[in-house]
């Protein structure tokens, strides 16, 4: 059935490959292994939106707005409904789109209905965190609904079909730590502010915000309620290698004290705003 | 006896807008604070930033008025001139997909596709992208060479092309004529003004990212040199593509040197004026205006203003009279909308607006 909503040219046009890339590889900027990249945050862009928050860190960047507590039709609930939404713009690659989105959605390169696979999985991962430390409770008859818009995504180097699994848990870290400072710009009740990390664990050790993809090792992301206890509240691993009781202990040690130190960020601009 | 309430204007405003606006515009205000004829400032972005880390966007724009944002990104499609079913003019148009974030899911609203079409259709009449300047030249041919991908181009290297182009090796996509195809999308981001507003941002952001444009050079792939490389090119293939019964077409790749991309040649210049320079001389800038009447006193008579670039929730649900003008610096007019809300709309009003959408378009050049 042809669309009739969106204007997507004449019937039979179809989107070209893109070919190889010939320009050379930018230098990657080298940082310290412990030592993470910096980011720049702004809350309260959007003016229709209940809260916002616009999150830059080298190539990333995302846009994220919180709608709610918005009331809902029909019976009564007692606690607020939540849910996530993740789109990337539509020009951009997706992190590891060759293994994931394979031609499943109705894609034209101007509009895709629904979510591919990888939003779907980032769209989860962010609502699973962040669930923990909203209290639902204090909104009955209501739904919070955050969007979530990749502007920009670094996050794939190569174009050689390899996977960049550092790629998608970076970007997935910086959505999540934008998607809770824009839950806490909408003033919506919580109980922490969900922070996370991203780790890769290789044959060295621990690296803090890996930037080169590829490679050898196990890549984490732990997502925590810092001023709770540190509670774990998301956990996301990727890699194909073994993995020991002890190498997940570090993999989460590692992630928490990224997530500490963006924390840290987070709270002295939220404090500067209040000021 | 009910007991008067009185309510804080901002309480009013949300309750009863047009009760607000009237009260406003009786002592000489509007809502937003600017003068009736006053336009809300623009601040039109450096977009390029979308062309750079991304090979499949030819042009882009970034304008903000207010906090409301639009994000313009265009990318190619490619039709095949042969089986072409629409019928095609001397002039082409973009093919915008517009979305406002307003916090909802699904299909677009009815003000989405509206400001697509007006876009689209506006683009087209205001004769600005003859069709020639997008049908694809020259397509050339990837070869492989001691396992060394280059790519052969008729008129860059004819010797090597002439040797390559062998019946059984160049498929008959290298006969075909094709064109390029422009999909623009457009997010809006924090809408504050109204949708005539919108539709002025839209237009001048489309014109923006079109100026913007570069097209790249087109080649065929070889086909088992593709499926073992990127899998960007994998993911990007449409499902479409599988109703095109040449295989051919699914090479066509685009190469992503910078240095073999072209402009697009737009019209953009005016013929009749030869001072012409600007991206926005020819295509002109996009006004809207609203008529509204204030009701009269024992004082004052009532009496219709005209209020320029409408913005907010009580200009916009109460002011149902609209004017919209394409002008460009050389006094023509590339579009006129005329939307009879009450009470008709004069002809002096009308002349007016005329006159203060030319001085603005005239205006943007500085």
């Amino acid at each position: 059935m042809s669309e009739r909503r969106r204007l997507l040219g004449p019937a039979n046009t179809f989107i070209p490959n893109i070919g190889i890339t010939s320009t050379t590889e930018e230098a990657v900027k080298t940082r310290k292994r412990d030592e993470i990249r910096k980011f720049f945050l702004k809350t309260g862009l959007i003016e229709n939106a209940n809260g916002s928050a616009y999150l830059e860190a080298d190539g990333t960047i995302v846009q994220v707005l919180v709608f709610g507590p918005r009331p809902i039709r029909g019976s009564f609930i007692e606690r607020a409904s939540f849910s996530v939404e993740c789109k990337f713009l539509p020009h951009i690659a997706q992190p590891n789109e060759g293994i994931f989105n394979t031609g499943s959605n109705n894609n034209n390169g101007n509009y895709r209905t629904g979510l591919t696979n990888i939003e779907q999985k980032i769209s989860s991962y962010i609502e699973t965190s962040l669930l923990p430390s909203i209290i639902l409770e204090k909104y009955p008859k209501s739904t919070i609904d955050v969007f979530i818009t990749v502007i920009s995504s670094d996050s794939i180097e190569d174009h050689g079909g390899k996977t960049t699994n550092s790629g998608l848990l970076n970007l997935v870290n910086w959505v999540l730590n934008c998607s809770s400072v824009a839950l806490a710009d909408s003033g919506i009740e919580l109980k922490d502010i969900v922070s996370s990390g991203v780790v890769r664990l290789d044959k060295e050790g621990i690296v803090l915000d890996p930037q080169e993809t590829g490679g050898e090792g196990i890549d984490g992301l732990v997502s925590f309620m810092n001023l709770r206890n540190d509670e774990i509240v998301g956990f996301w691993m990727e890699g194909d290698e073994d993995l020991e009781e002890k190498d997940v202990e570090r993999i989460i040690d590692g992630c928490n004290t990224m997530s500490k130190k963006i924390r840290a960020n987070i709270n002295s601009y939220l404090l500067e705003q209040a000021s | 006896m009910l007991k008067q309430v009185a309510f804080p204007p901002e309480v009013l405003a949300r309750i009863a807008p047009d009760i607000s606006l009237q009260r406003h515009l009786s002592i000489g205000l509007r809502p937003n604070l600017r003068n009736f004829t006053e336009f809300k400032p623009l601040e039109i972005a450096d977009g390029t930033a979308f062309k750079n880390s991304n090979p499949n966007v030819v042009g882009s724009s970034v304008i903000k008025s207010g906090s409301t944002t639009v994000m313009n990104v265009i990318t190619l499609g490619i039709v095949d001139n042969s089986v072409q079913v629409d019928a095609q003019g001397p002039y082409s148009s973009v093919y915008p997909v517009i979305e406002i974030l307003r916090g909802r899911s699904g299909e677009p609203t009815d003000e989405d596709m509206i400001l697509a079409q007006s876009i689209h259709e506006t683009i087209l009449h205001s004769k600005i992208i003859p069709s020639g300047s997008l049908e694809i030249k020259n397509v050339g041919i990837q070869v492989t060479e001691d396992e060394k991908s280059r790519i052969i181009y008729p008129d860059l290297h004819p010797e090597e092309y002439s040797l390559v182009r062998n019946p059984s090796a160049v498929t008959h996509a290298g006969s075909k004529s094709y064109s390029f195809v422009l999909l623009s999308n457009i997010k809006i981001f924090s809408k504050s003004v109204s949708t005539s507003s919108l539709f002025d941002l839209c237009h001048l952001s489309t014109i923006n990212a079109l100026s913007s444009i570069s097209l790249p050079r087109v080649y065929i792939g070889e086909s088992d040199a593709h499926t073992a490389s990127a899998s960007i090119a994998r993911s990007r293939r449409s499902n479409k593509r599988s109703l095109i019964s040449t295989q051919s077409d699914s090479n066509l790749t685009i190469d992503t040197s910078t240095e073999l991309q072209s402009p697009l040649k737009l019209e953009l210049t005016d013929a009749m004026d030869v001072d012409s320079k600007g991206q926005f001389d020819h295509s002109g800038i996009s006004s809207n205006f609203g008529l509204v009447t204030i009701p009269g006193d024992d004082e004052n008579q009532a009496k219709t203003v005209l209020l320029a670039d409408l913005e907010g929730e009580a200009e916009e649900t109460s002011i149902f009279s609209r004017i919209s003008v394409i002008a460009n610096k050389s006094d023509r007019l590339k579009r006129i909308s005329l939307i009879n809300g009450d009470g008709g709309i004069s002809l002096e009003a009308l002349k007016k607006s005329i006159e203060i959408a030319k001085l603005r378009a005239r205006e943007f050049e500085a």
